[in-house]
């Protein structure tokens, strides 16, 4: 039976030898030219970057926004396990000092709330860096407070520390604004860092499409010329080029995007199963993933505006 | 109406291949080219087609000015003239269909037009089983027909055709002639290259003969005598 087909199949090429497709697409013979499958190719590797630059410049940008966000008014009062001198407080003085602390807290009307951390909490949250297994009750852990405030400014702040100041020179005042400065500035940069690399591969796409379509113009110069002879525009001839590298683009840049895709949910799962306590979950949004599946279409616009720009200006030494 | 008045033509910086060229073709008029390999031909029919700007002198097509008038507007012009090139310039991954119906795709006319144009004039000049036939797969004179049939399918105002006949058996060559000479009874303008002096011969239209760069224009006798007997 799958002889018989392939007989059949075989007749019906035999009998189109020397016919033309049906389907016409290109007045020149673009799809003939050589270089397609590399220029498809191409835009798919260009895409697949963009698509990995951006879809980690929306994770910097969130993993930032949930840091500040969850920080903002919010202050961590740390009482020392030790005192000012070096010498360790046992837990029971450690304990006063808290209710103390918290007494004197309970009366400012700048307080939005107090929270004292339990023994499991402070555990929970050195955890991470200290490990699973280490018996934390041997070691002098702090006692902490967080406090939310209605504000946060210096006045509010300085009035805090001389309070906490008389009631022990050992309290700290972490308003987490130092580190997370820092932090902030660090995400802002890889942001950045994604958005030069973008532009980088986006200018190097262009480029790489109109040294594509120049090439096609040199190979297929004659048959540009008849068109032109016999009354097409320019922009008849534009839009030839245009049409090609658009779909040319939108073919690599497609499967540049599902490779991405694929990419993006293999690290999903690693982030999720290997950073899950220090880094916030890698999960973007619908309207993240909406943006990203815009990228093959943006690269294939802007590749289709390159090939008439590049078309245009060549077209124009013709007479 | 075509004029061409004082045209000089030179390549680069070499020698003018054609020196002060003056004539006036009237609209509805049928003539020869003629002249001696090297003569310019070629290049007179560029200028004419508009594929190459003179270096001096003026050209009037169909009442525009091509010095002054502006490049977006040439394409206008150049639909309205039909060109048989002497390599039939066909594009070979289109099929004979396609390539006849280029000119009226420029252009804008309706695909069902477009078929029932295309199918006439490809039965037309015998080649009714071939319009799905991709060019370089047929022969010499098959081509030569899909390129004339390019060539009058939007139904030119001025037709150039570049030894037209070349390839094509005395039959069909004839037969051809006579769709130009029908052409032109509707009004286009028509200018032949060809070296077949017996061609001439027949039908007796003025030429245009090149020689050295030079242009002058013989009424045939026989022109002539269809011109007294009012044939024209």
């Amino acid at each position: 039976m799958a002889g018989f087909g392939q007989l059949i199949f075989w007749r019906r090429k035999e009998r189109m030898i020397g016919k033309a497709s049906r389907s016409r697409r290109f007045d020149i013979a673009l799809e003939n030219a050589q270089g397609t499958g590399f220029l498809a190719l191409l835009v798919g590797l260009m895409c697949f970057l963009v698509m990995i630059a951006v879809a980690a410049s929306f994770a910097l940008s969130a993993m930032s926004e949930r840091w500040s966000s969850g920080l903002e008014n919010k202050i961590t009062i740390e009482i020392s396990a030790e005192t000012a001198n070096g010498d360790p407080r046992d837990k029971k003085t450690l304990t006063a000092l808290s209710e103390q602390v918290q007494a004197m807290l309970a009366e400012i009307p700048n307080i939005k709330s107090i929270e004292p951390l339990s023994d499991a909490d402070v555990s929970e949250l050195v955890k991470p860096w200290l490990g699973e297994d280490l018996p934390l009750s041997d070691i002098p852990l702090p006692a902490l407070i967080s406090i939310e405030t209605h504000n946060n400014d210096d006045a509010n702040l300085d009035s805090l520390a001389v309070k906490l100041k008389n009631i022990s020179g050992n309290i700290r005042l972490d308003t987490h604004e130092d580190w997370l400065l820092h932090l902030l500035r660090f995400t802002k940069t890889l942001q950045l860092t994604t958005f030069l690399i973008s532009l980088i591969v986006g200018i190097t796409t262009i480029i790489a499409i109109a040294g594509a379509v120049k090439a096609r113009l040199a190979v297929l110069g004659e048959q540009i010329e008849l068109l032109h002879l016999i009354g097409a525009t320019d922009r008849y001839i534009a839009k030839q080029f245009q049409t090609y590298s658009f779909f040319v683009s939108l073919k690599g840049s497609i499967i540049g995007a599902l490779v991405c895709g694929v990419f993006l949910l293999f690290i999903g799962m690693l982030f999720g199963d290997m950073a899950a306590n220090l880094l916030p979950d890698f999960h973007l949004s619908f309207r993240q993933v909406m943006l990203l599946c815009c990228v093959p279409i943006i690269i294939s616009f802007f590749a289709m505006m390159t090939a008439r720009h590049t078309v245009m200006s060549a077209l124009v030494k013709l007479p | 109406m075509i004029k061409f008045e004082h045209i000089g033509l030179r390549y680069g910086i070499g020698p003018e291949v054609l020196t002060d060229i003056n004539f006036t073709l009237e609209p509805g008029s049928f003539h020869f080219l003629t002249g001696q390999s090297g003569a310019g031909k070629t290049s007179l029919m560029r200028l004419m087609y508009l594929g190459q700007r003179p270096t001096r002198g003026a050209i009037n097509m169909f009442g525009y000015a091509i010095n002054t008038t502006p490049r977006a507007a040439l394409s206008e012009i150049r639909q309205k003239i039909g060109v048989v090139f002497q390599d039939f310039r066909l594009l070979n991954h289109m099929s004979s269909f396609d390539n006849v119906a280029l000119p009226l795709r420029i252009n804008g006319t309706p695909e069902k037009q477009i078929k029932k144009d295309v199918t006439e004039l490809l039965e037309w000049v015998g080649l009714g089983d071939h319009m799905d036939t991709l060019p370089n797969t047929m022969s010499g004179g098959q081509q030569q027909r899909v390129a004339i049939a390019r060539a009058v399918i939007t139904r030119p105002r001025l037709l150039l055709a570049d030894e037209p006949t070349g390839n094509l058996d005395d039959e069909i060559g004839i037969r051809l002639l006579n769709l130009f000479e029908q052409l032109n009874k509707m009004g286009t303008t028509t200018v032949i290259a060809t070296h077949d002096h017996h061609l001439i011969e027949r039908f007796g239209y003025p030429r245009m003969v090149l020689d050295d760069g030079s242009l002058h224009i013989e009424k045939h006798g026989s022109w002539i005598r269809k011109k007294l007997e009012g044939v024209f």
